[in-house]
């Protein structure tokens, strides 16, 4: 704590959409709470710092980082490593940082084809030289240089030692409130403990729609059924990640008859998400013969992007094999 | 020749960096705009369901999310057909991202006398085929 009592944040984004710092201006009147109640010390999304304020911070001084987006490039590489370094406590922030989130569908490409695809191959682009982004490039002033794309995504975890995690896309504004009032109260839970979001519940429990026995004899694209309101959408043959992730966000999507993707992570003591929905799904496959299963389940088009929606990156799959 | 690096720039959503050049005479040579940052949106929507884009695309931006997913909203709708209900145009029409958003807080809340511009409103085709189109809702 600094010497006028206010805790030392800082925030960061590294592979992100920003749409976790927008959840924080989501506390609304809170955030005047939050001002009073602390020290912004680095936010590049909303104030004005450089990274060379950061590096002349003395080791350990931000009281807590809270950390968005996933590990994509060496530079969020390179930040996570510093922001470590600078913080007492590390928090990935967001469902980027917890478990990789969009960005991490990457994983199913590898470097190559993605640059392929996004400066030569798409129909936005006019690039008749074939540039393909380098590290560093020599202009007739100087050297200029960019940061290294990996091949793969990776969580925030999986480069740093992180304290806490916080999951969500983006976390919900009511959590990250309760998250700030156990940070400034000091109730924080063990390290390495998920935080803002229910210790042992899945969306399910919050989830308004009525479950019955799962008999399912057909899947559904949502375009293909209009949703009964009441009954649980998995029980009508939509997919929904809702038993295989963690409750928190208080079941927004099937709120308004959406299928949950998953968005907050593993729910507790699941070890892979992807892999439970799955189960999930094998589970209430209502078929007689052979055949019939195999048709019933030929109709979940791109399992792993379904099922893996938010987590591939922390996943036990991490990412397809590289050639 | 000596180099300022203003790193990052702040305040808007992205990554960017501006090198600045300077000469001899200490008068700005060149000055380059760097994106270091790429997640690759592209080439890892290859492969999902048309209909799950209008979910995945918002996170191209956390800060507009609105206009990725009404403009994957719209190219998936036309993909799969041009005859679509009149309640789907008119949600198509409620574009919330300029109006409510982004310009509403700076338009009707002013700290100085509210003003209303033009410039800062829906262009007025849309509020008419908006106002149209709900008359059959």
């Amino acid at each position: 704590m600094a010497q006028n009592g206010k805790l030392k944040l800082g925030l960061y984004w590294a592979a992100s959409c920003g749409g976790c710092e927008i959840a924080i201006v989501e506390l609304r009147e809170k955030i005047l709470d939050l001002d009073a109640a602390a020290d912004i010390l680095f936010w590049p999304c909303a104030m004005d710092f450089k990274y060379k304020d950061v590096e002349a911070m003395p080791d350990g001084h931000m009281d807590v980082v809270l950390f968005n987006g996933a590990i994509r490039t060496s530079e969020n590489e390179e930040m996570a490593h510093l922001l470590r370094k600078k913080s007492k406590v590390l928090v990935a922030f967001g469902s980027c940082a917890h478990e990789g989130c969009i960005p991490g569908l990457a994983n199913l490409f590898d470097r190559k084809s993605i640059f392929e695809r996004v400066y030569l191959t798409s129909q936005s682009v006019e690039n008749p030289n074939k540039y393909l982004p380098q590290t560093s490039y020599q202009m007739p002033e100087g050297e200029i240089d960019i940061p290294y794309f990996y091949n793969t995504v990776k969580t925030l975890g999986q480069v740093e030692d992180v304290d806490y995690f916080v999951p969500g896309c983006p976390p919900q504004a009511p959590q990250i409130w309760a998250v700030v009032e156990a940070i400034l109260g000091g109730n924080l839970p063990p390290k390495g403990s998920v935080v803002g979001a229910s210790p042992d519940k899945t969306v399910c429990d919050e989830c308004k729609h009525n479950r019955e026995e799962k008999h399912v004899k057909k899947f559904y694209r949502p375009h293909e059924i209009i949703p009964d309101s009441n009954r649980c959408l998995f029980d009508q043959g939509i997919i929904c990640a809702g038993p295989a992730t963690r409750a928190g966000c208080g079941a927004l999507c099937t709120s308004v008859d959406m299928p949950c993707r998953g968005c907050y992570g593993p729910a507790p003591n699941v070890l892979d998400q992807g892999a439970a929905l799955l189960s999930a799904v094998a589970s209430v496959v209502d078929a007689d013969t052979e055949e019939d299963a195999a048709r019933i389940v030929a109709e979940v088009v791109d399992p792993i992007g379904t099922f893996y929606r938010f987590g591939l990156p922390a996943s036990l799959l991490h990412r397809t094999k590289l050639e | 020749m000596k180099k300022i690096s203003i790193d990052p720039i702040t305040r808007l959503e992205g990554h960017g960096r501006i090198d600045i050049f300077l000469d001899e005479e200490g008068d700005v040579a060149n000055a380059y705009l760097v994106v270091p940052e790429l997640r690759g949106f592209e080439k890892f929507a290859e492969g999902r369901p048309v209909e799950e884009l209008p979910r995945i695309t918002p996170r191209i931006c956390g800060v507009c999310p609105e206009a990725h997913h009404m403009a994957s909203a719209k190219a998936t709708t036309r993909s799969i057909t041009s005859r679509y209900p009149r309640r789907a145009k008119s949600c198509e029409s409620c574009s919330t991202l300029p109006f409510t958003s982004l310009t509403t807080p700076s338009t009707f809340t002013s700290s100085e006398r509210p003003t209303l511009s033009w410039g800062r409103m829906p262009r007025l085709p849309s509020v008419i085929s908006w106002a149209w189109s709900t008359r059959w809702v």
